[in-house]
């Protein structure tokens, strides 16, 4: 068995090192942050209520009058002559106007040097409704003042968000999966890759007359398989290093993993790994060569990301019949409990049945793919049709070695 | 005890669905020789040497390499170089070759230093840290070689180890077969290139539609073949000589006559009646022994014939 750790360590030593394998492990985190203050400086633009600093009101309506709830960057002018003269000399971002008339047309009109942030809207109209409410039963004014809030609330079973969150909760899961996924779907690719390459210049031959295949196939998978635990670690690292640095960025706050999420991810990122990283080295076995292995792969992937189509579907019904058979297919099945887990609670016995559907499914293929693997390293230059496959998979006698390796 | 048998075949047969690839195979390969396999494409060669090595099991029949049944040890005491090879390209040389070697039982450090050594010696030290991508095909084909020899085993399988060599290279690989087999290493050679055995070759086995055609000692085999005819260039009339039944001029291309003996009449006395003759002057005397390239198309040629036969 030592021969194993041998192809292990040489597939990790040689593909950590690979340029692409940099590129993914450094960039994609960058990008992905980059990506993700882009979004958030976009629409923070209209957030950013703070830039507009004060905020002068002409009242010719007297709606105002008690300034209930004023808020603290607002202040009133007597007339528009002296607010238009604040805002000249810069004293205020912006003042607004309510005529008199206000009560029937209610209409205000509101002038800013610049354009004018949602958030003052939403200001604004929070105080014209604690004044005109100001008679109202108090219950009846805070279902008035905040009619929706609570009830985006109840999407999430298990986890508080903050309001600054509500942005976090829709970006996380996308970018957990992306991660996730990338980072299994990468490592199971230079094991394809790799197989393709030994197959093509014909050291497979040489590492069959050295290495049982079993092992071989083996090592493969574990060398790879710390390649990409070293890439999710690499990005988590580069990750916090970035978010660290830009601590301060306002748009990235309410983003957050919890941990129990964290430890979903990782179990199915391992499970699905195995599964992925056996699918591919047949898929390398038997392809004819790189070009057609990853149209093969590529069709894998799209199975794989299949939740992602759906994601409507996850958010307005986590608990649904699409999002829960999608949790039980063992090839959704890691997307779809990610996605899930972090919109919601997946039902503890639906994760257990999805855990155990998606071991018992590794577990066979990586034995399938080893008897097609080993088989197929025979079979150079002629394409193995299914049916021989399949005879490949039910008879031992089929060209297997005199040594006889023992299969798990 | 060891033995002196490397590889010893016993009526090993495969078949392929309804094709016959290899048939009733049985030979066997001595320890510091070098012995050749010849045959046209498709004969059953590569079937035949993926049976020794276990990449394929035969249908019936027994191999025993080394001693015995191939198990993993036996495996690292083996070297094969395959047809149609390449190496890993992105990679450095020399990681490339300690890896192989490590895989081949090797300690890393040892493997370093053998794999160093022989670069050296192959004229490729500089290159290696070097990529495989960096190297010319010929310069490939001799890491090749040197990684197939790396963990001195003692039995080495060699698929074409000469195509795409320059005169030079061919050179230093023959060289190293030759100190390999000095030092008493088993050397199995598939070649096309039928001067290679006759330069290196102890013996010989020819296959053909996966049946034994030719087996035994390269000159014994190139006796087997031996016109009943003499090949001379000289002065006189060939035809006057006791024994001679005609002579056949020599042609274009070919220089000195063709001289056909009579059954029974041995080369070794038309050469001493010349000798006592005075009217005859010799400068070549030569049994007109057949090349194995010749014998290697007749052998074909005949089947084919036979073929026809059949299909009348």
């Amino acid at each position: 068995m030592d021969k194993l750790w041998l192809v292990a360590k040489y597939e990790y030593l040689t593909n950590v090192r690979k340029r692409s394998f940099l590129i993914a492990s450094l960039g994609v985190p960058l990008f992905v942050i980059v990506l993700m203050v882009i979004i958030f400086a976009v629409t923070a633009a209209q957030f950013d209520i703070a830039a507009i600093g004060a905020v002068g009101y002409v009242d010719a309506s007297g709606i105002l009058a008690d300034e209930l709830d004023q808020p603290d960057t607002f202040q009133t002018y007597a007339d528009e002559t002296a607010a238009r003269a604040a805002l000249d000399a810069d004293e205020i971002g912006a003042y607004f106007v309510v005529p008199a008339d206000y009560e029937a047309s209610g209409r205000i009109t509101i002038y800013a040097g610049a354009s004018v942030p949602g958030d003052l809207r939403r200001q604004i109209e929070g105080y014209l409704i604690a004044n005109i409410g100001a008679t109202l039963d108090p219950v009846l004014l805070e279902r008035l003042q905040n009619p929706v809030t609570r009830s985006l609330r109840t999407l999430n079973n298990g986890r508080t968000i903050t309001e600054a969150g509500l942005v976090g909760l829709f970006i996380t899961p996308i970018i957990f999966v992306m991660i996730f996924a990338m980072g299994s779907q990468t490592t199971s690719g230079y094991l394809m890759s790799g197989v393709v390459e030994e197959k093509s210049n014909r050291v497979m031959e040489i590492l069959i007359t050295s290495i049982p295949p079993f092992q071989l196939l083996a090592g493969k998978i574990i060398g790879l398989g710390l390649l990409g635990l070293t890439q999710l670690g690499i990005w988590a690292v580069v990750s916090g290093v970035i978010a660290a640095i830009s601590g301060n960025i306002t748009a990235l706050r309410g983003v957050s993993l919890p941990p129990d999420l964290l430890l979903l991810g990782l179990v199915y990122f391992v499970l699905s790994y195995f599964m992925q990283a056996s699918i591919m080295a047949g898929v390398g076995a038997v392809a004819g060569g790189e070009q057609e292995s990853r149209q093969l792969a590529g069709v894998l992937s799209l199975i794989f990301f299949l939740p992602l189509f759906f994601f409507v579907n996850f958010i307005t019904e986590p608990n649904g019949t699409i999002p829960t058979i999608l949790t039980l297919i063992p090839f959704t099945a890691p997307v779809a409990v990610i996605t899930r887990a972090s919109f919601g609670t997946v039902p503890p016995s639906e994760l257990v049945a999805s855990l155990m559907i998606l071991i018992v499914t590794t577990i066979l293929i990586v034995w399938v793919s080893a008897r097609v693997f080993r088989w197929s390293l025979l079979m150079y230059g002629k394409r193995p049709s299914l049916r021989q496959m399949l005879g490949a998979l039910r008879s031992n006698r089929i060209e297997t070695t005199a040594g006889g390796e023992t299969m798990p | 005890m060891p033995s002196a048998m490397a590889i010893q075949v016993e009526h090993i047969s495969k078949t392929y669905g309804t094709f016959r690839a290899v048939a009733d195979l049985t030979f066997e390969v001595y320890h510091g020789e070098i012995f050749a396999m010849l045959g046209p494409n498709g004969a059953g060669k590569s079937t035949t040497i993926r049976m020794i090595l276990d990449i394929l099991k035969p249908d019936t029949g027994k191999i025993a390499v080394l001693g015995g049944a191939l198990t993993q040890a036996t495996k690292d005491r083996i070297g094969y170089l395959p047809e149609e090879r390449g190496l890993y390209r992105g990679v450095s040389l020399i990681e490339m070759m300690v890896y192989l070697g490590t895989l081949k039982g090797m300690s890393a450090a040892d493997a370093r230093a053998k794999a160093m050594g022989y670069l050296d010696q192959l004229d490729l030290a500089a290159f290696a840290k070097k990529k495989v991508s960096e190297l010319s095909k010929g310069m490939q084909q001799k890491v090749q070689f040197a990684v197939t020899i790396l963990h001195d085993p003692e039995l080495i399988i060699i698929d074409e180890p000469f195509s795409g060599l320059d005169p030079v290279n061919t050179l230093i690989i023959q060289d190293l077969l030759l100190d390999f087999k000095r030092r008493g290493g088993a050397i199995v050679m598939s070649t096309h290139q039928m001067y290679q055995i006759e330069a290196m070759a102890d013996r010989l086995m020819m296959i053909s539609r996966g049946q034994q055609k030719l087996y035994g000692a390269v000159d014994a085999v190139r006796a087997q073949y031996a016109l009943p005819a003499v090949i001379m260039s000289g002065t006189g009339d060939w035809a006057t000589l006791a024994g001679v039944a005609r002579v056949e001029p020599g042609e274009n291309g070919r220089d000195g006559d063709m001289v056909y003996l009579n059954a029974g009449v041995q080369s070794d006395d038309v050469l001493s009646e010349i000798a006592r003759r005075e009217d005859m002057h010799i400068r070549r005397f030569e049994l007109a022994v057949p090349s194995l390239n010749d014998i290697f198309i007749q052998v074909v040629e005949g089947e084919r014939d036979g073929q026809a036969v059949v299909g009348r």
